[in-house]
């Protein structure tokens, strides 16, 4: 019988998760369906924000919620490990958006998180620049830009040059100090960096997949393309 | 937010060319959404070919311009044209930035065959004393775009902490401090005071939520007026409609400085009007300009005149006191609004205009006046009117929070190095005042960033102005590589196995219906989603099988099939990572070999494995429309396999992404016809289906649904029904096509199977 084929999110994944674990990056876990304290509240996302209305998110009866980042793992990852902190945490998210062909109400996120005495934004912009030329070879041109997250300070977003122009790749930024302080963490003694990327996105510009919900429509004429070579 | 670019240049003449904005625009953290530049459409370079009086009017002239398509007369109320010059025309039919459209038209008796352009009438610039200059070595019927300084309208995306740059001359203001470290002045316009606002209006208690809250009269004798034309042009660029002077005029400020003005009629709030601002009453309604009508609460603030609400403070005016195209006598508001209130109202009533965006994210405080003097002055020039001088009540003068650090905290956060000057030239550009004594910096916010208060948010500042770009990069600690024996590389071990045994892996979508689980006798308690995005799917699956006989169903083309996912199911207490695979097809010898090599090659005992495996009934397979004769899956929890002793050490290879060649699935819709033949049964099935599949290029695929025999057919022979898939590369294939081939299939089979067509 011929050779099957992985998903193409897996294959994203493997080289996001080698690249990062090279680094020294540990996984850890995080629950899908959880509590608005580890998805919102620790990261500065209070009841009133924007991104917190009932219509954004997927809400269960019993009050609790699919998560809709994978930076869901920062709160439960610092329950469990105190500085210096390393770890990366990936999966799906969930977002009760509309769909259209950039946008699915399932994602794949990958998340990292750094806790330790004296690490720097250089720090972060290294890792990143690491990551990129890892995922898009040394040719890559890519551009850090200022952006605003409510759970990091200073905040950055990451852009690489496709098909003649600006693509947005992940967000990051230094974890905010009252984000340290939700870990118990003190912010006047350890500083961390935090990011997250979007798997899916990957794929698309990777190999041009021209619909993101193509990738859980589950068509074999699809999914076979994505065949490694052996 | 849309910004006009030579509006931005106004403020700042030094501005970046428009090549290079897009990327300076980004380095301060203001993303582009598109540029779009202006194009002029329909006006053209022309040169004048003689200029006559008007007969009836003496600041008019009769001009003749030369055009491509000849010669044209046109009349001009601009002074000094000369023969030869060269000018911008619109002909008839072009329809200008201001939204104005050419029509043949007689101005004092005399038609004008379209228009030559002044600056302010294309959007450029306030002069409308004369025409819009262009080079004598202009061409004739060249559009004008190539003779003068481009313009186009940016379209940015600006984060929610930045307010302060919500308005043309607060952008300006954030590229000047980039580009050469100074800090803008506004050049706000002051009126002419005639008269004393309290006069006409009194304003009386103001809520708490209210910061400030000032009033302004202005009125006229003018009997038309109209809003200049570079108003109305960069009004309507940037998306706005040119409604009547008094309503532009709030717009264009707002555009301008970022403070929301309202306009109220003075003719049509009640006699002695007093103003106030208080909460809106349970059950109290009232309705917008937008010609709604919202059911308030006491969540909104309504801004009332002799307590009858006039307006959603800081969010709609009312329609009640509606400005007319003719109004005389206007009451112009300028405020400043706690900015959680104005969150808490759009979240109320659910509309965001441009004033809430605004004061939800914060408006300077000490803009207010500046702003409704600018107003004024404005409304002033254009109607010759009268300016009384503003009344107002403060609550709350804005007391920025003074923080402190050193360059070496800084240089340390930030990691690349940084003098105290250079964080003072950085920090003084964007408005903050500094004092650097002997230990540390002290730094004070302008009145506009409301961001700014944690030392982070200055390294931010920092960080932004010197340029991400520009800052070091230094790799983390070297660390031991943590992951080689983690449960993911087990997991991807096992789908590595499951890969070599000609498996593909889904991703299925976690939300499925009630009767799914009914019919494979599950009686979990699914969770359900309060909201589900497709409203008969709200349970969360305990179980993944339902999202494999989808994947099966979504793949009626392809006759034998093997899946995998690994993913998580969901009971109240837990989530469980589960494996399901599956195999499915009308071979059942094939089906069950592959199980058996599965087994094999995992290490476990074939034969009580094989027992675990399920076998789909038709009901099952008829509710999903599968028509494949057999659907067998097994699933278990993940860690079942993990915990293999084979797993423990697992060896996978992070793929090579660009090995991996992806050309975009056929988006044309396929077709299905069916075929059912009696053949005899020395032509086998596999002969006849490979034979099918390469009749024609547009068959996709042809597969099995049914056999049978019978005596009544003859002994020797068998009856087969298959479906078959059309579909074409190019365009989706229309009825008659598909029949087309499908008769000439029929044919095919008919002369060289001798088959019989049932």
């Amino acid at each position: 019988m011929s050779q099957g084929t992985l998903h193409p999110i897996t294959h994203v994944l493997r080289v996001a998760v080698s690249a990062f674990g090279d680094m020294g990056f540990d996984i850890v876990d995080a629950p899908e369906v959880d509590t608005a304290w580890y998805n919102f509240d620790s990261l500065r996302m209070p009841e009133d924000h924007p991104a917190r209305l009932g219509q954004d998110s997927f809400w269960l009866k019993d009050g609790r919620l699919l998560r809709t980042q994978t930076t869901n793992m920062q709160l439960h990852a610092t329950e469990q490990k105190r500085p210096p902190i390393r770890v990366m945490h990936f999966g799906p998210c969930y977002r009760n958006d509309a769909t259209d062909i950039t946008h699915d109400v399932i994602f794949t996120q990958l998340d990292c998180l750094a806790i330790d005495e004296g690490i720097t934004l250089a720090n972060l912009l290294s890792t990143l620049e690491t990551f990129i030329i890892r995922l898009f070879g040394t040719d890559v041109k890519y551009r850090f830009r200022p952006h605003n997250f409510p759970f990091t300070e200073p905040s950055v977003e990451v852009d690489i040059w496709h098909n003649g122009k600006w693509i947005e790749l992940l967000g990051a930024g230094m974890v905010h100090p009252e984000v340290l302080k939700n870990m118990q963490i003190d912010p006047s003694k350890y500083s961390g960096f935090a990011f997250g990327i979007g798997i899916d996105r990957i794929a698309m510009f990777k190999w041009g997949v021209e619909d993101v919900r193509q990738l859980h429509m589950n068509k074999l004429s699809f999914l076979r393309q994505f065949k490694a070579p052996v | 937010m849309k910004y006009l670019y030579s509006w931005l240049k106004e403020f700042y003449p030094n501005i970046p060319s428009l090549d290079s904005i897009e990327s300076i625009l980004a380095d301060i953290g203001h993303d582009s959404e598109g540029i779009v530049p202006a194009n002029y459409e329909g006006i053209s370079v022309a040169e004048i070919s003689a200029v006559g009086n008007h007969p009836n009017a003496d600041t008019l002239s009769l001009v003749t311009v030369k055009t491509t398509s000849g010669e044209r007369e046109v009349v001009c109320g601009a002074p000094d044209l000369k023969v030869g010059q060269k000018v911008a025309y619109a002909a008839i039919g072009t329809t200008l930035p201001s939204g104005m459209k050419i029509q043949k038209a007689k101005i004092r008796g005399v038609e004008s065959s379209g228009m030559l352009c002044a600056a302010d009438e294309l959007g450029l610039s306030h002069n409308h004393a004369t025409l819009l200059p262009l080079p004598d070595s202009a061409e004739v019927g060249h559009s004008i775009k190539s003779y003068i300084e481009p313009d186009a309208v940016i379209s940015l995306e600006i984060t929610p902490n930045r307010g302060d740059v919500l308005s043309h001359f607060g952008l300006a203001r954030d590229i000047a401090a980039k580009t050469e470290s100074i800090t803008l002045q506004p050049n706000f316009l002051t009126p002419e005071y005639t008269g004393k606002t309290e006069e006409i209006v009194r304003i009386d208690s103001i809520h708490s939520d209210v910061n400030s809250f000032s009033l302004a009269g202005a009125s006229t004798e003018a009997e038309r007026y109209h809003t200049p034309l570079l108003m109305q042009s960069r009004l309507t660029l940037l998306g706005a409609r040119s409604i009547n002077l008094a309503t532009d005029i709030t717009n264009y400020v707002l555009l301008e400085y970022g403070q929301p003005l309202h306009a109220y009629n003075q003719e049509l709030l009640s006699s002695n009007p007093v103003f106030g601002v208080r909460r809106a009453h349970d059950g109290e309604t009232f309705t917008g300009l937008n010609g709604m009508t919202y059911n308030l609460t006491p969540q909104s603030l309504v801004i009332v005149n002799n307590d009858s609400p006039v307006a959603l403070a800081g969010v709609l005016g009312g329609d009640a006191t509606k400005v007319g195209d003719t109004a005389r006598n206007i009451v112009f508001e300028s405020a400043n609004f706690n900015s959680r209130q104005i969150a808490k109202t759009v979240r109320g009533l659910g509309i965001l205009t441009d004033s809430a965006q605004r004061f939800s994210r914060g408006v300077d405080p000490n803009l207010r006046l500046q702003a409704l003097a600018h107003a004024l002055a404005l409304w002033q020039k254009t109607t010759k009117g009268k300016a009384y001088e503003p009344i107002e009540k403060i609550n709350h003068s804005p007391t920025p929070v003074k923080t402190s650090f050193t360059a070496e905290s800084a240089s340390t956060f930030i990691g690349t190095q940084l003098t105290e000057e250079r964080i003072s030239t950085i920090l003084t550009a964007l408005g903050c005042e500094i004092n650097i004594n002997e230990i540390e910096i002290e730094v004070m916010p302008p009145t506009w960033r409301f961001d700014l208060s944690l030392v982070e948010d200055y390294y931010e500042e920092l960080a932004r102005l010197v340029g991400l770009n520009n800052l070091n990069m230094t790799p983390l600690s070297a660390s031991v590589p943590q992951w080689k024996r983690s449960k993911f590389w087990r997991e991807e071990a096992v789908k590595d196995t499951l890969v070599n045994l000609g498996a593909n892996e889904i991703s299925t979508y976690p939300f499925i219906k009630e009767t799914e689980l009914a019919h494979l006798n599950l009686v979990p308690e699914p969770m359900e989603l309060v909201v589900p995005a497709l409203a008969e799917k709200p349970l969360m699956r305990p179980t993944l099988i339902p999202g494999t006989l989808l994947t099966i169903s979504t793949n009626p083309e392809i006759p034998q099939i093997y899946l995998f996912e690994m993913a998580k199911v969901y009971h109240p207490d837990r989530e469980v990572e589960t494996l399901c695979i599956s195999a499915s097809g009308n071979n059942l010898a094939d089906i069950d070999n592959w199980w058996k090599n599965i087994f094999e090659r995992l290490r476990l005992p074939v034969a009580s494995w094989m027992t675990r495996i399920i076998s789909l009934p038709d009901e099952v397979r008829n509710d999903y429309k599968i028509r494949k004769l057999n659907v067998t899956v097994l699933e278990l929890p993940a860690e079942e396999i993990l915990s293999l002793k084979q797993f423990e050490s697992p060896q996978v290879m992070a793929t090579d992404l660009d090995a991996i060649h992806y050309s975009p699935v056929a988006k044309h819709q396929s077709s299905r016809r069916d075929i059912a033949i009696v053949v005899e049964k020395t032509h086998s099935i596999d002969d006849i289906t490979q034979v099918m599949t390469q009749f024609h290029p547009f068959i996709i695929a042809v597969e099995l649904f049914d056999t049978y025999t019978d005596t009544k057919l003859g002994d020797d022979n068998y009856s087969l029904a298959f479906h078959v898939f059309y579909q074409s590369p190019d365009k989706t294939l229309t009825g008659e096509e598909v029949q087309s081939i499908h008769s000439s299939l029929e044919n095919f089979l008919k002369e060289h199977y001798h088959a019989t067509i049932r």
